[in-house]
């Protein structure tokens, strides 16, 4: 168990090395701090909503750059690892398929807590500048307990994609063609709650609507409504606590749903010839 | 000179004649406010995003209408991408309170069909933040000022100034508001609660005052019931009640007088 | 020590390429100690055993065995020195991360790495530049980078797939002393190259592979006699002219 470990860990490092190293990434956190202190001037725009501006404003940054991570660093780092025959150096080695996917997964999870460590901590910074430069009623309530809960709400659902583009790397071949994918996943991800919601509003009560609504709820299973651990609005105190069950509960089905994607990706190296 | 190096200087001068007419164009031009997309593509497009996209479309509402005066489009030419920018955004993100501060002001003046639309654009606030006083005195204010729906604008004050956190003179306006919509009834019994509620001997005497002049209007409109009752129509005038339903007329000023426009008898504030 | 057993392995149909049988029903054997030099023309199926080796392709039909094992276990691996016909590392880093990388997978102790990883850095000439990403290597720099990634782990067997790769005639002349070095270690080496006469120099018996199918297996000096041809270029370019195939 101990040597699964480190070999598991030993693809994590590697990985982890070369995401600190490429220059583009680091342009990446450069371009992100640069934006969230964008957030002073924002709030300038902002007559009343202070709080909730600045605060939605440093969250949204933080998520883009997350994203900006996964469909082009992540994304890049698996398909051309196989395009470019990287793969094989790694496997030259006594690295099962399924401790390479893991590995993988780790260095690019790891690559990506850090990225969120740093834009969270400045935002915290700046988030606490504002709130310092304007009158209590434009920004009552900051709480440091919901900051960290949204940045773990960000996290989840960031790793929940990681795990998916595992995947799709697995079944299709081309950094291209995941990345299709990978969005593609994603807009359907944002779409299937809007079209649950639209559904729900124009079928009341009818009859014909709860078959469409259970295949809708079915298809949410593999498109999870990511919305759910978007807590941000509670970062400005303007919302009650939500329910600690159903918080537990929201963070256990994307800690299974990326367990399974994982396993899913594990067993589709697993079986495949690498080219 | 070299041949390329002559027509890199011919392209580049191009390029700025061409930006020179463009941009002059683009700074003597009336500013234009495009419609928004629809709330479901933005959803769907923005995902996590969304709340900033909605902050977004209030900056781009915000800046279009801080222009100076002369830069602006006549108002028929805008305000309609304007309202459904507003709506979009707040179906977007309806906690967003500035929406709905900036719609009041630019929207709610324009006509009583855009103070009508302000108000579905204030009820997603109103929904979404229970405990905001403004959203909904905004809505009650439209219904009163811009639609001339009194009793409507008299219920929603009514209802907001029985909030432990609202000031007392919202429910005297909702008392006042019932009054002049013609419901008398529902103006006295909130007067009657602001008066056992009310601790300041100022404010009490004057709800007293108002109370006395409410249950003087009631007894007049329960006048032109009765005279409904035996003749089977509304008196013209009020004095066709004196003296067989009622001795006098009551004084009810100098705060209020009687208004008759049958079936109704409202209290209004003098001209 | 290495062992294929009637495989048989067809690269399925993919957008724009037909399926192709690259292995038909290939049997051969390796000993401990011994160099098997693989010679076949282009397509031939020389890269398609070093991967089914590697387990980066499996067989359709067959047994393949290594030390005893299928080659899916992954402890086999440790006793494996690989060298990729073209060196192909994580763009951002340098020799030494991943000698800690192949140390670290394989459970090699850092006091060990550290006097391995200079002795080969050093004999390799690559000890002044191991703090270099390995991006800006020269190609030849590269192979030889992954010569020592494939020989810190001190492996029985070695696959060497072209291994002469980018090299110019200094390195090349390096590497054949090298592998004879090995050689004479008693280290078991599966040589893959289309220099022949580096084959012929280096290796104790020949595995001639075409379109899939195995035409000799045995030594050099056998080959030509088979073909009646002097040298074994000659002896190759006759097997595959009679042969009436080329390249897929």
């Amino acid at each position: 168990m101990n040597s699964k470990l480190n070999r598991i860990l030993s693809v994590a490092h590697l990985v982890l090395l070369d995401g600190l190293r490429r220059h583009a990434l680091i342009g990446l956190v450069v371009l992100a701090l640069a934006l969230q202190c964008g957030g002073l001037l924002f709030f300038g725009f902002i007559p009343r909503d202070i709080g909730r501006a600045s605060s939605d404003f440093i969250f949204s940054v933080s998520w883009l750059a997350g994203l900006l991570f996964l469909f082009f660093h992540a994304v890049q780092a698996l398909a051309w690892g196989e395009e470019r025959r990287v793969i094989h150096t790694l496997l030259a080695r006594p690295i099962s398929r399924a401790e390479y996917v893991v590995g993988v997964y780790s260095g690019l999870a790891l690559l990506l807590l850090m990225l969120n460590l740093i834009l969270g901590g400045l935002g915290w910074g700046v988030l606490g500048l504002i709130q310092s430069m304007v009158k209590e009623s434009y920004f009552g309530v900051f709480s440091p307990g919901f900051f960290l809960l949204t940045w773990s709400g960000i996290y989840m659902v960031q790793l929940a994609v990681l795990s998916v583009i595992m995947l799709f790397s697995g079944l299709v071949r081309g950094s291209f063609t995941v990345l299709l994918m990978a969005v593609s996943y994603y807009m359907t991800c944002n779409g299937l709650p809007v079209v649950r919601q639209s559904l729900a509003t124009r079928t009341i009560g009818a009859d014909q609507s709860l078959f469409m609504d259970n295949v809708l709820r079915g298809l949410t299973a593999l498109f999870p409504d990511f919305g759910r651990l978007d807590y941000k609005l509670y970062v400005i105190g303007q919302e009650a606590f939500p329910d600690p069950g159903l918080l537990l509960s929201q963070y256990g089905l994307l800690g299974f749903y990326i367990v399974l994607a994982l396993f899913l990706a594990c067993a589709v190296y697993g079986r495949r010839d690498l080219k | 000179m070299t041949l390329p190096r002559a027509v890199s200087i011919l392209v580049l001068a191009g390029y700025l004649a061409f930006f020179v007419m463009t941009e002059r164009h683009f700074s003597t031009a009336k500013l234009h406010f495009s419609a928004p997309l629809p709330a479901p593509v933005l959803n769907v497009a923005l995902g996590f995003l969304r709340h900033l996209g909605a902050e977004m479309l209030f900056v781009k509402a915000a800046v279009f209408l801080g222009a100076p005066p002369a830069m602006l489009p006549p108002e028929e030419e805008y305000v309609e991408n304007l309202t459904l920018n507003f709506e979009v955004l707040t179906d977007i993100y309806p906690e967003f309170r500035d929406a709905g501060f900036l719609a009041q002001s630019s929207l709610a003046h324009i006509s009583p069909e855009y103070a009508g639309r302000v108000i579905g654009i204030l009820d997603k606030g109103i929904d979404a933040l229970p405990d905001d006083l403004y959203l909904p005195f905004f809505k009650g204010f439209n219904h009163y000022y811009y639609r001339g729906e009194n009793a409507h604008a008299a219920e929603i004050f009514a209802e907001l100034g029985q909030r432990p956190d609202a000031p007392s003179w919202i429910g005297h306006l909702a008392a006042v508001l019932s009054g002049q919509g013609g419901d008398l009834y529902a103006g006295l019994v909130t007067l009657q609660i602001m008066h056992a509620m009310e601790e300041e001997e100022f404010h009490k005497a004057r709800y007293a005052r108002d109370i006395d002049t409410f249950q003087r209007a009631i007894e007049v409109y329960e006048a032109t019931r009765s005279f409904f009752n035996t003749f089977g129509r509304y008196p013209e005038e009020l004095d066709e009640l004196i003296p067989g339903f009622i001795p006098g007329l009551p004084d009810v000023g100098p705060d209020f007088e009687l208004l008759w426009i049958p079936p109704k008898l409202r209290l209004v504030r003098p001209e | 020590m290495l062992q294929f057993q009637d495989v048989w392995k067809t690269y399925t149909k993919e957008l724009g390429s037909p399926a192709h049988t690259a292995l038909k029903g290939l049997t051969f054997s390796l000993g401990e100690g011994e160099t098997l030099g693989l010679i076949g023309a282009n397509g031939a199926g020389k890269s398609t055993c070093i991967r089914l080796l590697m387990d980066f392709i499996r067989p359709d039909r067959g047994e393949i065995e290594l030390f005893g094992q299928r080659p899916d276990a992954p402890e086999v691996r440790k006793k494996i020195g690989y060298l990729p016909e073209v060196a192909n590392f994580p763009a951002n880093l340098n020799v030494l991360d991943m000698l800690r990388f192949v140390a670290r997978s394989c459970g090699i102790g850092k006091a060990e790495l550290q006097e391995r990883s200079e002795k080969w850095l050093r004999l390799l000439d690559l000890w002044e530049s191991r703090k270099r990403p390995l991006r800006n290597y020269s190609k030849g720099m590269q192979q030889r980078a992954n010569f020592v990634l494939a020989l810190v782990s001190d492996p029985d067997l070695l696959i060497l797939d072209e291994p002469m790769s980018g090299l110019d005639p200094l390195g090349r002349a390096k590497i054949i002393q090298l592998v004879r070095d090995l050689k004479e270690a008693g280290k078991t080496i599966l040589f893959c190259s289309h220099i022949l006469e580096d084959v012929d120099r280096l290796t104790d018996r020949i595995l001639v592979l075409h379109l899939g199918e195995k035409r000799f297996e045995g030594v050099p000096a056998d080959f030509c006699r088979q073909q009646g041809r002097a040298d074994i270029v000659e002896s190759f370019v006759s097997l595959v002219e009679e042969g009436g195939g080329d390249e897929q």
